[in-house]
């Protein structure tokens, strides 16, 4: 049964490191470049068109900052890694990292929204100091906020399997004495509690992206500013739509682990308590490659 | 150890490249002025933005007050101006090594600014602190930003292409899969005892315009 459970998070270990080896990720992002370019040029146009009286325009701007959310997504940032190594981790259900990955979209785009108006129309700060400001500092807080989540992760898994030990010792030490010592094993689990989400969310809300602030600063000065806000949502919705499939991804290879392995009691825990360290591992990780070159 | 570091960086520089996502797109052209006695004196560079930066820049720069959409001759100046105003340490990301040697850039000059088609264009000189006698060397100029923000795509100045003279300009574009081939040979010539003597990275994955003089 431990060597099943073994197998089972060998293997999604395995699909993970596999499917990031095996993409051609400088391919990938040099398309999701050029892509993002050209979506960049047709919320120009559009935002353009609007300002010269077009109203239909607001539906190609909106169909332009969706896809730009989503080719956009590619990019470090926006919460994929967290999202998909949490849905590794954490039991959580699909319907559930389906709206966690909504919900965190969507809050960066709400991020974005009041730092634009709260810093540029009250305190009347340049526009190019709200980007520095986003990519200087709020970049950096949010890998390390990340970073801290998947830090916690891997002490749930560490702490989960600790439990599990102790227990088994406490068994072997009674055997034979005829007692029932079936203790209730529950899996460990994460994104139960409204802490947790919140801090998932959070963590990848603080950093408001880039792009979002360019086009509500351009939609303000064309004083259009809530298209711009009606844009910067159809944003997220792309985003999330992006991160949504990384978290069915983390889904689906935590099914896999379960299926490979078959198990119930004792085993689902040890699962459920390696799986949350080698998401949380590979949260810790990726967040790490994007802090470092910040900090040096 | 420090080739362990610089093996390391190497790798995280990779990785960080394929992942980093650029926000300002720049269609860039370089061009070299060379004198009658090959002597490389300046480079010629220009800069075009893309549409929805162009947007961008008319906040930041509080250009086009009446909101025409057009630039006047007072906001062209204003971006020449403010685009060629570099930060102490800046180089505007422009790299530049002849015969394999790092070499001093001075001060942008004789800044223009225009517009076409929705996108600010900015060109201008920039001077060599010291002119590099090139007879039979061979230059190369990269222009990247390393956090990979902006992301160039650069081609060569046609206007300072001289194709009669002694020497000749060459674009060689950036092929991902030749960076990683590089990368992988670096690495693997890390194991010895000696270091790189210029382990910037960046470069490995720019565009790069090559000046070779007979």
């Amino acid at each position: 049964m431990r060597l099943k459970s073994l197998i089972g998070l060998g293997a999604v270990l395995f699909a993970v490191v596999g499917i990031s080896m095996g993409l051609p990720w400088k391919e990938v992002a040099a398309w999701a470049a050029s892509m993002q370019r050209d979506f960049q040029n047709a919320m120009a146009a559009s935002l353009q068109a609007i300002k010269a009286g077009e109203p239909a325009a607001i539906w190609s701007l909106c169909v332009a900052t969706a896809a730009y959310g989503f080719v956009h997504a590619l990019g470090p940032g926006h919460g994929k890694v967290l999202l998909g190594g949490a849905a590794i981790a954490s039991g959580a259900t699909l319907r559930r990292m389906i709206i966690l990955s909504l919900a965190a979209s969507l809050a960066q785009a709400v991020c974005a929204i009041l730092m634009i108006t709260i810093i540029l129309q009250a305190f009347q700060i340049a526009s190019r100091d709200a980007v520095d400001l986003a990519e200087t500092w709020l970049a950096p807080i949010s890998y390390i906020a990340i970073a801290t989540i998947g830090a916690a992760l891997i002490v749930r898994g560490i702490k989960g399997l600790y439990r599990l030990l102790s227990i088994n010792k406490a068994e072997s030490q009674h055997r034979g004495c005829g007692h029932n010592h079936g203790v209730s094993l529950s899996e460990v689990k994460s994104l139960q509690s409204k802490r947790d989400i919140a801090a998932l969310i959070g963590s990848i809300a603080i950093r408001p992206c880039t792009g979002a602030l360019f086009l509500l600063v351009i939609a303000a000065r064309f004083d259009i500013f809530f298209i711009g806000v009606l844009a910067t949502l159809t944003m997220g919705l792309g985003t999330a739509l992006f991160n949504i499939l990384v978290a069915g991804s983390g889904v689906a290879a935590r099914r896999l682990a379960y299926v490979g392995s078959a198990v119930s009691g004792p085993g689902l825990q040890s699962i459920s308590a390696g799986l949350h360290i080698a998401g949380g591992l590979l949260v810790v990780g990726l967040s790490l490659v994007l802090l470092l070159p910040v900090l040096a | 150890m420090k080739t362990i570091v610089t093996g390391a960086v190497l790798m995280l520089w990779t990785s960080v490249a394929a992942h980093a996502h650029p926000h300002v797109f720049v269609d860039a052209q370089a061009g070299f002025q060379i004198d009658a006695e090959q002597s490389l004196q300046a480079l010629r560079i220009s800069w075009r933005y893309d549409a929805f930066t162009t947007l961008f820049l008319f906040d930041v720069l509080d250009l086009d007050s009446d909101l025409d959409g057009q630039l006047n001759d007072a906001d062209l100046a204003t971006v020449a101006a403010a685009e060629t105003e570099w930060q102490p340490g800046y180089n505007g990301d422009v790299n530049l090594a002849v015969a394999g040697n790092k070499w001093e850039l001075s001060q942008p000059q004789n800044a223009t600014a225009s517009m076409v088609d929705g996108e600010i264009i900015v060109s201008f000189d920039l001077p060599l602190v010291n002119p590099a006698d090139m007879s039979g060397k061979s230059a190369s100029l990269r222009l990247y930003d390393p956090a990979y923000y902006y992301a160039y795509s650069v081609s060569v100045d046609p206007d300072s292409q001289n194709t009669d003279g002694p020497c000749e300009v060459t674009a060689i574009p950036f092929e991902p899969d030749e960076a990683e081939a590089e990368t992988l040979w670096t690495l693997s010539t890390l194991s010895r005892e000696e270091t790189p003597d210029e382990p910037d990275i960046g470069a490995r994955f720019a565009d790069e315009i090559l000046l070779t003089c007979d």
